[in-house]
């Protein structure tokens, strides 16, 4: 067991990082993401046992921390719908000179998605993982999540992109090619 | 791949017609309601019934659709921005060092199954 739990230890050491970022972008809170991750670090020393071996630590890790906050969530239902509902309506968030959206803007509109969309575009979209992986981590369909990840897209679209095509100045283009660029190779 | 992009409208005419004169809607109501408007937009849910719908065809996905319909240039790189930002905010905080709690707390753990 020693050799065991010394792997386990060196490979969650590896993780941690992976997890705080997943973390804080789920409740755009450092202290309160570190809580999940403490938690999620002594869920995963505890079961191990239902860790398969040879599938992916850092998709199980992420499942046991999620799974860790949304049932948080739940039980903090009320004050969560009350803090979304008042941040969703003093939204008045709009790109800053020359198109490029202040990074407190964005993490504030990152906030206001429903979490369930703020996850899938986490995953998919800053974490790596697949569709089918991201699908796997949070316990639904291929289709949800791809659908959660489209509604989030667009809700994030119609809360920033609140500018006028003048102020995007004349980097349009070359943000359009990178776009279909990153697309692109996403899918690959 | 860029003439693909732009063909996602081609391949399915019917619903791109009245998501385009959508789109018009959406921009001109911007200026007018920039507050209160934010929670109860139709123009949204509209549209994100038709990614469901699109979903639901055959085609294999596009990353077009990926990145949500195609609704030209100015959301093009908004889309772009906004992937940059999601991206920085997870890597700003996956390329700190551990902190100290965590290593403490492994080291317990570790320490605790020795003693079993």
């Amino acid at each position: 067991m020693n050799s065991d739990s010394s792997s386990l230890k060196q490979a969650l050491l590896g993780l941690i990082p992976n997890l705080r970022a997943f973390a804080v972008s789920l409740c755009g809170d450092i202290e309160r993401a570190d809580d999940l991750v403490q938690e999620t670090l002594l869920k995963a020393w505890d079961h191990l046992e239902s860790f398969q071996e040879g599938t992916n630590l850092r998709a199980w890790l992420f499942t046991i921390l999620r799974n860790t906050y949304f049932s948080e969530c739940r039980r903090r239902r009320r004050e969560v719908e009350d803090r979304d509902g008042s941040k969703a309506s003093d939204l008045a968030v709009h790109p800053g000179q020359q198109g490029h959206l202040d990074m407190q803007d964005f993490r504030r509109a990152l906030n206001v998605l429903p979490p369930d969309q703020r996850e899938a575009l986490i995953l998919v979209g800053a974490a790596g993982f697949s569709y089918e992986e991201a699908a796997a981590i949070s316990s639904c369909a291929v289709g949800t999540i791809k659908s959660r990840v489209n509604r989030a897209r667009a809700k994030l679209t119609e809360i920033l992109g609140v500018a006028t095509p003048r102020e995007f100045g004349p980097d349009s283009a070359t943000e359009a090619i990178v776009a279909r660029t990153v697309g692109s190779s996403r899918q690959s | 791949m860029a003439e693909k992009d732009g063909s996602t409208r081609l391949s399915a005419p019917a619903a791109a017609e009245p998501e385009a004169s959508q789109q018009e809607q959406r921009k001109q109501s911007h200026h007018k309601q920039s507050h209160q408007s934010m929670g109860q937009n139709k123009p949204y849910l509209a549209h994100s019934k038709n990614d469901r719908e699109r979903e639901g065809s055959m085609d294999p996905p596009r990353p077009s659709d990926l990145y949500g319909a195609p609704r030209g240039m100015l959301d093009r790189s908004l889309q772009a921005q906004l992937g940059r930002q999601l991206r920085a905010i997870f890597s700003d905080v996956a390329q700190e060092p551990v902190p100290e709690r965590f290593i403490k707390l492994l080291e317990a753990l570790e320490a605790r199954e020795k003693r079993r």
